[in-house]
Formats: structure tokens, C-alpha cells, sequence
């Protein structure tokens, strides 16, 4: 057997191994979460994708998987500071991307109110081969981080995409509602 | 007892409200359903004569704000509250009471129909509708935060109160 010898930089060479090992975590919160699940089944660890993981903590991309209500926006945003770095985060289906059809008092336009979303997912729902898209395009904005952004070779992990300033969110008033008993 | 003898016996409950001077407003029927609406003051008194007469199970209760696009948007509205009830037999009995937007509210029936109390919850969550003696009157499906009752007709369609809000953070053109 010939021995081959291959010269690369090893920021290309961490950016190949992430791109094939992305561990992923679902926020299912509606229907689209079923369809989701049927996703699973259509090969995405072909990719290089695993299946979902148990706990943000272990998760290199969630997946924002419904409609997103503002009661729920808190745990959305409390998972996604759990997840180490670097990270990614994809928004599936229309509610997920926008609010879908759901313009009213109880619902957060789209999840990138609140977390940073690499890839938008339309559809309501998307279709399975959608969401392959969606990973094969993850996987190249992945492999194509401009090298400044990658980890030092000294093995000390810089953040390959910029951290979400981490001033807190504006809260409402915390008075009681007006129609509230004393 | 069915509801054929809660019909039947009508007048008792006519009787009833008239002696507590809480006359029944007004009552009518359409397939599958008999409806009562009484003054507010009659509400409880209804209720449970309804229970007794073998309304058994409790089905709904839905507030409705009667505010009409002509009047001006700020305008004080009238609710109708009713509570849909099941007797058997296919029958289902509904007791309605109107009120104005400035007493909107009820003496709980949780009393009588304990499954009545995440309804009354909803009721004020979303309409305001202020329920005496609930055991537990917190809001059910919106946030303790939130501001108003968004089901109301003088609620801002715009208005939105989020609790995080931190974006848009579309990450979409980089890297």
C-alpha cells in the first residue's frame, strides 16, 4: 500500500471533523416536532449528523422545532446558553422562522427573537428532504468559517461565531395585571 | 333526573329567581340546546338549581365581548358568560348572564362542577372576568406578567408584552 501524505492547516482540519460530528438537540414545542421525528427517520446521520441527544449540554446544534409562544421564549433561550461552544442553531418550519401564521399577543415572531438562527427551514410543514437541505447547507457554513474564527492550533477554544451579547432582556413592568384579584 | 323533567319543571326555577327579585331574563331553545339567561345576581342561585335538577356535568363555560366595529373602539363593552352543561339524553342546558365591562364578574360555580375551575381561570385570563370565591384565580395560559386580558375587544391588536426579546439575530449572510 502507497503511502499518501496530505498537507492542510489545521483550523480547515477541525472545521472538516465538526462539520461531520454535529451533535444535534430538538426544542419540539408543535407539530412540526412530529414531523421532525419522521425527519429523523429519513437518514440524517448520513450527514454526519447523530441522533437527537438528550441534553442541550451535549449538543452542537438545536433545532428550533414549532411555534414559539412568549411563555415558552424563557426555556428556549435558557437551553440555548446551556449549549457549549461553538454552536449553531437552525429554526424549522414557519412558526420557527417567522411566527407562521400566529401574528398575535401569545406568539414570538420567529425564534431568532431570541436565539441566533444559522438556517431558516420554511414550510408548514417542511418536508423531510428540506431539512437534509438544511443540514448539507449547515455543514458548509461550517466548513467554510474564515480561519481568523477558527480555534488557535494551541488547542484553546476561541468562539467560531460571535457570542450573543449577553446583556439581559428588557423585562415587561413586573406589575400584576390589571384584572387581578387582591 | 333528566333534562325532559328539568324543562318540564320550568316554572320552579322561574318561581325560584322571581322570590330572590332576580326574574330570568329570558330563555330559548335550538336542537340539542336549552338556554336560560338570568340577571347576574341570579347566577348562582341558577346554577345550582340547574345541578340539582340532574345538569350533572359540566361541558364549558365562554365569555363572548359583544363590542360592536361602529362604537368607538374604547368604548366599554357587554360580555355574555355562559356556562354549557350536559343533563342526558343528548340535551345540553346553557345559563347566560349579560354584563357590562365595568362589573365583569361572577361568584364561582367550582362548588358545584369542581371541573369548572380552569375554565373560570381561562375566563379571566383571557376576558378579565373577575370570578369571586375561586379557590385559585391566577392567570392559566398566559405568563403572571402579562398586562390585560388579550381577548377582549379593547385590547391592542399590535400590543405584545415578550418576556425575552433579544433579536432579530438572523445569522443568515454570515461566515
Amino acid at each position: 500500500m502507497q503511502l499518501e501524505i496530505h498537507t492542510t492547516r489545521v483550523d480547515a482540519v477541525v472545521a472538516w471533523a465538526r462539520k461531520h460530528s454535529v451533535e444535534q438537540y430538538p426544542f419540539l414545542s408543535a407539530c412540526c416536532g412530529v414531523e421532525f421525528m419522521a425527519t429523523v427517520g429519513h437518514g440524517s446521520s448520513r450527514f454526519g449528523f447523530a441522533l437527537p441527544k438528550a441534553s442541550p449540554r451535549q449538543a452542537d446544534l438545536l433545532v428550533v422545532v414549532g411555534t414559539i409562544t412568549e411563555r415558552q421564549a424563557p426555556a428556549l433561550r435558557r437551553v440555548y446558553e446551556q449549549m457549549g461552544d461553538p454552536k449553531w442553531v437552525i429554526a424549522f418550519g414557519a412558526c420557527a422562522a417567522s411566527g407562521g401564521l400566529y401574528q398575535n399577543y401569545a406568539v414570538v415572531p420567529g425564534a431568532d427573537q431570541v436565539v441566533p438562527v444559522d438556517v431558516y427551514v420554511p414550510g408548514c410543514p417542511p418536508r423531510p428532504e428540506q431539512f437534509l437541505w438544511a443540514l448539507k447547507e449547515l455543514r458548509t457554513r461550517i466548513g467554510g468559517q474564515p480561519a481568523q474564527e477558527m480555534p488557535a492550533a494551541t488547542g484553546s477554544l476561541v468562539r467560531i461565531r460571535p457570542h450573543l451579547p449577553q446583556r439581559k432582556p428588557k423585562a415587561p413592568p413586573r406589575k400584576r395585571g390589571k384584572g387581578k384579584p387582591a | 333526573m333528566t333534562v325532559a323533567v328539568a324543562l318540564h319543571d320550568w316554572s320552579s326555577l322561574q318561581a325560584l329567581l322571581r322570590d330572590q327579585g332576580h326574574p330570568a331574563v329570558a330563555t330559548g331553545s335550538s336542537p340539542g340546546l336549552v338556554w336560560i339567561e338570568v340577571a347576574r345576581g341570579a347566577w348562582l342561585t341558577s346554577a345550582a338549581w340547574l345541578h340539582r335538577e340532574g345538569c350533572a356535568t359540566f361541558i364549558d363555560l365562554t365569555v363572548t365581548d359583544l363590542w360592536l366595529p361602529n362604537t368607538s373602539p374604547r368604548a366599554p363593552g357587554r360580555f355574555v358568560v355562559q356556562l354549557v352543561l350536559a343533563a342526558g339524553g343528548g340535551t345540553r342546558v346553557a345559563l347566560r348572564t349579560r354584563l357590562r365591562a365595568s362589573e365583569l364578574a361572577l361568584p364561582s360555580v367550582t362548588s358545584l362542577w369542581p371541573g369548572a375551575n380552569w375554565f373560570e381561570r381561562e375566563a379571566f385570563d383571557l376576558y378579565g372576568l373577575r370570578v369571586t370565591e375561586h379557590p385559585d384565580l391566577r392567570r392559566i395560559l398566559l405568563y403572571a406578567e402579562f398586562m390585560g386580558h388579550p381577548l377582549r375587544k379593547d385590547y391592542e391588536k399590535q400590543r405584545r408584552q415578550p418576556l425575552v426579546r433579544v433579536g432579530p439575530l438572523s445569522k443568515l449572510g454570515q461566515g
